[in-house]
């Protein structure tokens, strides 16, 4: 997760960082696992799981995909996201929006206070602060990713304060719109306000308003200049 | 049973689903009608609009029909927004400045129709028949658990 030599200094291209979910079986396998015989369960339980995944004869997938080297580039990374995805499909991203961050798919509808100015529908929004994109056991994050993390970095003394904040991925590496759907509001809301013996009563209307954006595809740049 | 069977088979059939707002983008409001009186003094507002701002608006949304109609004495000067959805929103300009009622004709635009329902809880709506990219959580694969996942 840590920047790597030979990266560009915004990004730190890696493996991702931490798997929490399976790994896919590879396509070419067509077995299925069977259950372990009794004795090899209990002569794995004091081994490490890579000895069991080799000595064992239950064939439970590895817990992690097969390692592949740290990529050396950009362009690199962004080649191993493309294989696992397509722009529509199997792709993510990490984005702030004003002061908040979502995780967002392909073709999900978010939902945002009021975004002035008001745009007409149909407009697309380029998402400029793209923290983090990625596929299912890749992604790239920028240093502004992380923010628990970078704030704690900056709490160090002898820290040199970096703009960690403006480290964003920028536009040749990925890039999302944002259809504008609608600016809409909440149904009526009615807040009454009291205190007893006081003569003190008053109502509050409220309308929330909202704007309604599909997410658009999520298209994967070339990884090179600073166009 | 051949009705049945090709029933069945259709609702296996992968299927496209047309998205609003994907890769493509159709204005939502179709039609504005616009009811005034020519004789009510509380329509002085309505009536400053028809002559510039809604010819200007008609010119900048070429897509949208605009249809102004004449009321009956006493009748409340109303405008109406006619959708793709097949509902309208109606809201009532009577007794209004010109610019209000600029400012209610610009929420016709902006909306898409729908019904309003309450938006607070609804930050994300996930996109029909989509997987989550990084996969479903794993009890067993977490490798921010301690130990990192399953060891046998």
């Amino acid at each position: 997760m840590s920047g790597r030599a030979g990266l560009p200094k915004v990004l730190s291209s890696s493996l991702r960082y931490l798997q929490t979910s399976a790994p896919l079986p590879p396509a070419s396998s067509s077995s299925f696992p069977h259950p372990a015989s009794p004795s090899s369960v209990s002569s794995s339980s004091s081994t490490s799981a890579s000895a069991a995944s080799s000595a064992s004869s239950s064939r439970l997938p590895p817990l992690l995909p097969p390692s592949t080297p740290t990529p050396s580039s950009t362009t690199s990374a962004l080649s191993l996201i493309a294989s696992q995805s397509t722009p529509s499909t199997g792709r993510y991203l990490v984005a702030r929006l004003h002061s908040r961050t979502y995780l967002l798919h392909p073709r999900d509808i978010l939902t945002v206070p009021t975004l002035k100015p008001l745009s007409p529908p149909g407009t697309v929004l380029a998402l400029t602060r793209i923290l983090e994109v990625g596929s299912r056991d890749y992604a790239i994050r920028s240093p502004a990713a992380g923010g628990h993390e970078r704030r704690r970095e900056l709490r160090d003394p002898e820290r040199k304060l970096g703009s960690w904040k403006d480290d964003t991925v920028p536009a040749h590496v990925a890039r999302c719109g944002l259809t504008v759907l609608e600016h809409t509001k909440s149904p009526l809301e009615l807040i009454v306000k009291k205190k007893r013996r006081q003569g003190y009563k008053k109502t509050i209307q409220h309308k929330q308003g909202w704007t309604r954006l599909r997410v658009g595809d999520i298209e994967l740049g070339s990884g090179e200049g600073s166009a | 049973m051949p009705a049945s069977t090709s029933a069945l088979l259709s609702a296996i059939r992968p299927r496209t689903v047309s998205l609003t707002g994907y890769n493509h983008f159709l204005t939502p409001l179709r039609k504005i009608i616009i009811d005034y009186d020519p004789l009510s003094p509380s329509q002085a507002g309505i009536r400053t609009y028809l002559k510039s701002p809604m010819v200007k608006m008609a010119e900048a949304n070429p897509d949208i029909e605009v249809l102004v109609r004449r009321l009956r004495r006493g009748k409340a000067a109303v405008i109406r927004g006619h959708y793709v959805n097949g509902r309208d929103k109606v809201i009532c300009v009577n007794g209004l400045e010109t610019n209000e009622i600029t400012n209610k004709v610009g929420l016709l635009l902006s909306a898409s129709g729908a019904k309003l329902k309450p938006l607070k809880n609804l930050t994300l709506e996930a996109a029909p028949g989509a997987e989550s990219a990084r996969g479903i959580w794993s009890a067993l694969h977490d490798e921010r658990k301690p130990g990192g996942g399953y060891r046998i």
